[in-house]
């Protein structure tokens, strides 16, 4: 059984790392830059819902107070990032919104502190089935994590929406100049990235404890399962079920290796997969002219 | 001929006064220069007397964790010391301020917070740090005398001996890993999970030592987890799958322990093995998320402090500062004792590190704590560990 308990607690983590994995793809798509703010834009909108449920407002509220930080945020940074995506300047963008983040996440530690919070006191309402369990968080994580995953893959590749952010993707100048309203379609992916950040960081922070750094730790990971996925969603969320699963079982089922090899364990796997194929996982080889 | 040499002769004669005239007069303007400058010396000598007699106010520094996963521990202590500074000034003689740093529980942070207090504020006594972390990591920069550091809860080990100028009024972990260790010994499969900072590996380190003196005891599993880790669950599967007799809890207090401890409870299924612990969950509060859960668990720590007049006294702080829910009584003891044994010696030596710290060296004090006494060393001396039993939600001591 402790192997199903090393999956599931695997599986958790590795959903909350696609889900920002995918953010980081859809607002790839829509712009070519990688939004690293996303992290601290879900920290900012979790610690709204933190600070509406320490005030002891109904949980609608709080949910709503969070939705709308993370929608604020969302519709600064694609205001912070058009000009770069407009550019097309992908570096100066992904260091803009990196900048964004840490402002983000050094306001968020000078008015809660950097010490833990939790969304909820007590121990967490545990599923038991068997032997193996797991806490409601991490349920509803795995559950909404996968629907996301499903439905953004469905949107991307069988929708009229998701040709047209691919469109754009592609090339922003010649999709404006066939009508397509650019700047509008990458403020709305902004958002939807933005709230997808505040539910998944919201979860991370029920299933262990609310930080300033909580969203960067998920950010670092989906970037560098970006980095393995290739140009692919789908490789992007294999990639994150990878770098959680993965340490996890060597974690596990090695005597003298302990948690705190994770981290080393994760750019070790990063190495090694890049080092095989640069373009990623599930990049398409590009002949080059 | 004559004429012209006479001239010349008076040429001379002119030249030479001249040229004495010029050097007197150098003289005397190099010699009235030095006695301006003494004058000024002596002046600002004389001020700086004057202004050291009028404004007697020395400060003391203080590094302890003000945010962080361990800021209750610097706030309690915050409190402790403004109530008791606020008495000290009261009194006759030289006034103090505490110039309080975060030393946020880490080596680097205390380092930074050092050199604030040395070059800026001109610190040359403080009480730092509060972990062992921090103590450790300001050690090494008060090795040449450039100030004194007189923790009042760093117990890692290897504080001992760190530098002449660093002491600890906390016990040493060698006590609470040595006595961790016995209390353990009664069981033939044991395990140890640890938070990676200097105060619970020094914990870690003795209590391995001793454990393996017992040829019965097993270490089943010892696992290691990052420094404010906030998910545990694959580690304790990992240690469950041992079927362990007795789990060793050993975080670095604060909300790490919390959350290692609540997703301990969430295993319900989990049974059969006995909870040993040490000053993390001392504090009824740290141990109120999980109710009946902790009952039953053993914790290692210093002798309790029943002396009347401390707990009298503790109150009194309480009623007028507020709650002070995560120190305990020990450290709120050496809080107290640590501010009095300073601000006593720098009334009666001056704010001089030196001497200040050999009277510390030599001395015995008497405080809340007990008689207080190095002897030579880092550590107060004659401390022993003491033992609770978690029951009904609060934790009972058990022996002296």
């Amino acid at each position: 059984m402790y192997i199903a308990s090393v999956i599931l607690q695997g599986l958790v983590l590795g959903t909350q790392i696609a889900m920002v994995a995918l953010g980081l793809y859809l607002v790839s798509a829509a712009s070519r830059i990688f939004h690293l703010a996303i992290g601290a834009i879900g920290t900012a909108s979790a610690y709204a819902l933190y600070w509406g449920i320490s005030l002891e407002w109904p949980l609608w509220a709080a949910i709503l107070c969070a939705s709308c930080v993370a929608l604020i945020l969302g519709l600064l940074s694609a205001r912070m990032l058009e000009p770069f995506a407009l550019r097309q300047e992908p570096l100066l963008g992904l260091l803009e919104s990196f900048g964004l983040g840490i402002i983000l996440e050094s306001l968020i530690a000078i008015f809660f502190g950097t010490d833990g919070k939790s969304l909820q006191t007590g121990i967490l309402p545990v599923i038991h089935a068997g032997n193996v369990f797991l806490d409601l968080p991490g349920v509803i994580t795995i559950a909404l994590g996968g629907g996301f995953a499903l439905l953004a893959w469905v949107l991307l590749q069988f929708t009229g929406s998701g040709r047209l952010l691919r469109s754009v993707a592609e090339n922003s100048a010649l999709a404006v100049s066939l009508g397509v309203h650019a700047p509008l379609l990458r403020r709305s992916v902004y958002c939807l990235v933005a709230l997808i950040a505040g539910i998944i960081v919201s979860l991370a922070a029920w299933h262990t404890a609310l930080t300033p750094l909580a969203g960067f730790q998920l950010i670092i990971a989906a970037f560098m399962a970006s980095l393995l996925g290739g140009s692919d969603v789908r490789g992007a969320i294999l990639a994150s079920y990878l770098v959680a699963l993965v340490p996890g079982f060597i974690i596990g089922f090695t005597n003298g290796l302990s948690e705190n090899w994770r981290l080393a364990l994760v750019f070790c796997i990063a190495a090694v997969v890049l080092s095989l194929r640069p373009q990623g996982m599930f990049a398409k080889h590009i002949r080059e002219a | 001929m004559i004429h012209s040499v006479s001239k010349r002769l008076k040429y001379y004669t002119h030249q030479r006064a001249s040229a004495h005239a010029k050097a007197m007069n150098r003289n005397g303007k190099i010699a009235l220069a030095i006695v301006v400058l003494l004058l000024i010396v002596g002046i600002g000598l004389s001020l700086r007397k004057r202004s050291a007699v009028n404004n007697a106010v020395v400060k003391i520094g203080v590094i302890a964790p003000l945010s962080g996963d361990a800021a209750a521990y610097g706030q309690d202590a915050q409190k402790i010391l403004n109530h008791r500074l606020a008495e000290i000034n009261q009194e006759k003689g030289v006034k103090f301020q505490l110039a309080w740093e975060d030393g946020k529980c880490t080596g680097n942070d205390a380092v930074s917070a050092f050199q604030k207090l040395t070059d800026v504020d001109g610190v040359k006594i403080m009480i730092a740090g509060f972990c062992s972390s921090e103590t450790l990591g300001i050690a090494p920069l008060t090795k040449d005398g450039k100030a004194l550091a007189v923790s009042l809860g760093s117990s890692n080990p290897t504080i001992e001996g760190a530098s002449p100028y660093v002491f600890t009024l906390s016990y040493s972990d060698q006590v609470v890993g040595e006595t961790l260790a016995q209390q353990m010994s009664t069981f033939s499969k044991v395990a140890i999970i640890t938070e990676q900072n200097d105060y619970n590996i020094g914990i870690k380190n003795v209590w391995e030592k001793k454990i393996a003196e017992y040829p019965n005891v097993k270490v089943v599993a010892n696992e290691i987890f990052p420094k404010g880790g906030s998910d545990f669950r694959n580690l304790l599967a990992k240690i469950r799958k041992e079927s362990p007799d007795a789990l060793l809890l050993n975080p670095n207090p604060g909300v790490t322990a919390d959350n290692l401890l609540k997703q301990l409870a969430e295993m319900k299924d989990w049974k059969g093995y006995k909870l040993y612990t040490q000053f993390a969950y001392l504090a009824d509060a740290t141990r109120t998320a999980v109710g009946d859960f902790a009952n039953g668990m053993t914790i290692v720590d210093a002798p309790n402090l029943t002396d009347p007049a401390f707990l009298a006294y503790k109150a009194d702080i309480e009623k007028t500062e507020g709650a002070i829910p995560t120190l305990g009584n020990y450290y709120s003891a050496s809080a107290i004792d640590d501010l009095s044994i300073l601000t006593s010696l720098i009334r009666e030596l001056g704010n001089d590190q030196k001497a200040v710290r050999d009277a510390i060296s030599q001395r015995t004090f008497k405080g809340y704590l007990g008689d207080i006494y190095f002897g030579g060393h880092s550590f107060k001396q004659g401390s022993r560990g003491g033992v609770y039993v978690v029951q009904d939600g609060k934790a009972v001591y058990q022996q002296q």
